[in-house]
């Protein structure tokens, strides 16, 4: 078991290890020297030009490049262009923002899409299943951003609370407590509809998958009840890919809070990519396509671990 | 006594005629496919998107300078900005060349005084463009190098399967925000980027196919024959391992098409003044209360859209399963 988790963890840091430089490719592939990124603007005056070749080392080869860029990256050194902060420090001030939003939306999508899925394998071609299954595909379908404006209208026209941003300034107390749990709900919610929608399918047709095997029909030939036959020998079973699913949910921190993150004005990670962008910021720019890279090579490690711990199939050699 | 009865068996069986079934497995897809009325609502309205796009590029385009074309997405009307859909032109305001077909403004207008409805027309064939090129570029690669794999094996299939997992491990939205915003956007490089980011799941599904095809008779038999590599994969193998990859490919330019309208919305799609339909529900973001028709509008053509590709390819995945065809045990 250890070897197969070392064996497992030096695979992923060589994975790491050339994502990093592809990333790292993409801005030298780019037309044009990364300091002239921005050749209109009037503030980047020539000095500031030279400043941002100094802090790429662009005067040096590119693997000397690589190495300092990804030095300064990790003992914290790396600023931003924009407002000269260490972008560690700022990136891991929007994590903390990001995080009540992904685990808030995280909680939603896990609790409702496991009874969502489960109930419509049970009633398998019934009214509950045909219409749950619809809803999926509309959910699935609706872009986030229109479905956020829909719901900001509704929201806000019916029961008139504020809904941008992560606060309200100004107040103390319980209305301060109810105020971020209203800013909170909207981003939630909308950030876990197309989870839901996709893991209750995944979950039904993962279920029907097992009550189509031979142990489910002996079960019932011994005559178990159906509830024991459901929830006993086959939820168990359909359970086995979702554990693993948990180490799939750390890259939805960055990527899939960019849209959301915009709309509500949320200063969390998503936000704070899209300012950058906007700004052709390149150090945080570089920084968040990495630090992504590195939340999806662990989330796929936790899930290869938890599913070589639940599934005795599963070889360690 | 028991040796006679097997060759009378054997000569009545290379006696009989050989037995056709009733239809070919393709007329057996397009009859389970006619069963889905959501499919094939998803197939009608597909048909109708595509009419409609190509309809929108002839009435968009300016073919020739001296003649504006016939529904102008680009006329900025300042009297007539954030008009209701189906109000009527100021005609009064408004120079004869800034007239909207049929003098009435259908799907409204909107902060500049521009017609929606050609601005959506122009912004149907944007999104029906990026859904097929960008699909078509993801399905190419994935079968080339799906196919690649499933076919040589060993160290090929090695590195196919870690370039996999290594694609699998790059944020692929920020990846692709990050190089529009590097090289500027632009309708080819959303469809190059969309289309490069998205071989991974086709690519998966041919290698799998080719893994179990490649041990077939009918292989064999071909090689053979002295058939060339390339003929194997693309005449003998392919065809057969073409279902999934068709049910992906539909799903997938669903995918496509929401995510051109989510990098429209974010700034980072098709430059101006070409509209697009995320485009457009961007612009009427700050009039969400005053013109909600601008947002409206865009979001559930957006959905139409992307809904009918889902349930089609959905149909179509149902429709070529093998477990749910007729005579067979399910």
């Amino acid at each position: 078991m250890t070897g197969f988790i070392i064996r497992n963890i030096v695979q992923k840091l060589f994975t790491l290890f050339v994502i990093s430089v592809l990333s790292f490719l993409i801005l030298h592939l780019a037309p044009g020297d990364p300091a002239q990124i921005d050749p209109m603007n009037p503030a980047i005056t020539s000095d500031v030009v030279e400043r941002l070749r100094e802090s790429f080392d662009l005067d040096k080869p590119l693997p000397v490049q690589y190495v300092l860029f990804y030095q300064r990256l990790f003992t914290g050194r790396l600023t931003s262009w924009k407002d000269g902060r260490p972008v560690l420090e700022s990136i891991w001030e929007r994590f903390l923002n990001s995080l009540p939003l992904f685990i808030t939306g995280t909680l939603l999508t896990w609790t409702l899409a496991f009874p969502t899925g489960i109930r419509a394998a049970v009633k398998r071609g019934g009214k509950y299943d045909r219409t749950t299954t619809f809803i999926a595909y509309f959910l699935i379908s609706i872009p986030g951003f229109f479905l956020a404006y829909i719901l900001i209208i509704v929201v806000v026209n019916v029961l008139q609370v504020p809904v941008i941003g992560m606060r309200t300034h100004g107040l103390t107390g319980l209305p301060a407590v109810m105020n971020r749990v209203w800013h909170l709900v909207l981003p939630s919610v909308l950030s876990a509809t197309a989870g839901i929608a996709i893991l209750s399918r995944y979950v039904r047709s993962q279920m029907l998958e097992v009550e189509s095997q031979d142990y489910i029909r002996t079960a019932r030939a011994k005559g178990l009840s159906e509830d024991v036959v459901h929830y006993k020998h086959a939820l168990r079973n359909a359970m086995m890919p979702f554990v693993t699913m948990f180490g799939m949910l750390l890259p939805g921190l960055i990527g899939g809070s960019v849209i959301i993150e915009r709309i509500f004005a949320w200063p969390g990670m998503g936000r704070l990519a899209y300012d950058a962008l906007l700004a052709r910021d390149i150090p945080v720019i570089l920084s968040l396509n990495f630090i992504g890279a590195i939340l999806v090579v662990t989330g796929t490690l936790v899930s290869d671990i938890l599913c070589a711990i639940v599934d005795p199939r599963v070889s360690y050699e | 006594m028991s040796e006679a009865y097997d060759t009378t068996e054997t000569y009545e069986a290379e006696q009989s005629e050989p037995v056709l079934p009733a239809r070919t497995p393709l007329q057996e897809s397009w009859r389970l496919l006619r069963q889905n009325r959501l499919a094939m609502g998803g197939l009608v309205m597909f048909v109708l998107f595509f009419v409609i796009s190509v309809a929108g590029v002839f009435l968009t385009t300016e073919w020739h300078p001296q003649r504006p074309p016939l529904m102008n997405p680009r006329t900025t009307r300042l009297p007539d900005k954030l008009r209701r859909p189906l109000a009527r032109y100021n005609a009064e305001a408004l120079r004869d060349d800034q007239r909207p077909l049929g003098g009435i403004y259908v799907l409204g207008t909107d902060s500049l005084g521009r017609d929606v409805l050609s601005r959506m027309l122009q912004g149907a064939w944007v999104s029906l463009t990026v859904g097929f090129v960008a699909v078509g570029i993801s399905v190419l690669l994935g079968i080339v190098i799906g196919g690649m794999a499933g076919y040589w094996g060993k160290w090929v299939e090695m590195f196919v399967i870690w370039l996999i997992d290594v694609m699998l491990c790059i944020p692929r939205f920020i990846l692709i925000l990050t190089v529009l915003a590097l090289w500027g956007p632009g309708l080819f490089r959303i469809m190059f980027i969309v289309g490069l980011t998205s071989w991974m799941g086709t690519a998966r599904f041919v290698r799998a196919e080719f893994l179990s095809l490649r041990e077939q008779d009918f292989v064999t038999a071909a090689r053979s024959l002295g058939a060339s590599d390339i003929r194997i994969i693309f005449r003998h193998m392919l065809p057969n391992a073409l279902a999934p990859v068709l049910v992906s490919a539909t799903i997938g330019i669903a995918g496509a098409i929401l995510l051109e309208a989510g990098l429209s919305f974010l700034g980072f799609g098709v430059p101006e003044p070409h509209a697009t339909w995320g485009k457009i529900l961007d612009d009427g973001r700050k009039y969400l209360f005053d013109a909600p028709w601008l947002t409206f509008i865009p979001g559930v053509a957006i959905l139409i859209v992307v809904l009918s590709f889902n349930l089609f390819g959905e149909g179509l995945r149902d429709a070529f399963n093998p477990k749910l065809r007729e005579g067979e045990p399910a």
